[in-house]
């Protein structure tokens, strides 16, 4: 079966387990971190059909974090998560090119919706 | 914004719409993670209250508090929480010290009643662990 690399980075352990639980039995492969530091060393990283970051994270910004993924690895998809989705999108710079945002939380709908319409219209449930 | 009163407490039907799934395994797991987390969350949000620090970094620690706790408040259906939540955000953010001082009070009302709202629907679906 076709899979597709998903990873979400958020520094709060309970919002990466929710993702994990919408994604439980789609085509997705979910890989979920909690410190946006260590993305780099990721074996998995360069396996990623599309990255999704929260916006308020400790140390660096999901758009910082996002934009630098761009620049080093421009075919993975980015999606910022945003539980101020207006003013995240305000305080852009503009080099970021982003595929998606989602508001935070967001719910498994709008996450398959917006993950299939990403992967190239896999179907989201097995 | 809706007055925080008027709110349910814990809304399953927001957890079950979020989630899209209302099995009592899902339930479990939201509620109890939950409940696990936004412990911590409310306790420095209390703690920090007891101190009255008001420096720009509390400040900015607050609000990032109080904006993590919101999102996880809105995918369990903890709507008074998560209003109480806004509420003290944006005080925050704008240094209203009167605001931000009588609405963490609240605090102490709110968050015993959503954990007993919790612990009672997780003993509902069969989690004993309350």
């Amino acid at each position: 079966m076709l899979m597709c690399n998903i990873l979400f980075i958020d520094d709060d352990a309970f919002i990466l387990s929710a993702y994990q639980r919408m994604l439980r039995g789609s085509v997705y492969q979910g890989f979920y971190l909690q410190q946006p530091a260590l993305l780099w060393q990721q074996a998995y990283l360069s396996s990623l059909t599309i990255v999704l970051a929260d916006q308020q994270m400790p140390g660096i910004t999901g758009s910082q974090l996002l934009l630098k993924l761009q620049l080093d690895y421009p075919e993975i998809k980015r999606v910022l998560i945003s539980g101020d989705l207006t003013l995240a999108i305000k305080q852009l710079v503009p080099e970021l090119i982003l595929d998606a945002a989602l508001p935070k939380p967001c719910s498994k709908v709008a996450l398959l919706d917006c993950l299939q319409r990403l992967s190239g219209g896999l179907t989201a449930t097995t | 914004m809706a007055d925080t009163a008027t709110l349910p407490v814990l809304d399953l039907n927001m957890l079950i719409a979020m989630y899209g799934d209302g099995s009592a395994e899902t339930i479990i797991l939201a509620l109890s993670g939950f409940r696990r987390e936004a412990a911590h969350y409310v306790q420095q949000l209390q703690d920090a209250g007891q101190h009255n620090v008001t420096t720009d970094n509390a400040l900015a620690d607050t609000a990032r508090l109080c904006h993590s706790l919101k999102s996880m408040c809105g995918l369990v259906g903890a709507a008074k929480l998560m209003q109480l939540c806004m509420i003290l955000e944006q005080a925050a953010r704008q240094h209203d010290l009167t605001t931000l001082q009588s609405e963490r009070l609240k605090l102490a009302e709110v968050w015993p009643e959503l954990l007993s709202q919790l612990d009672l629907i997780l003993l509902q679906h069969g989690y004993v662990d309350v």
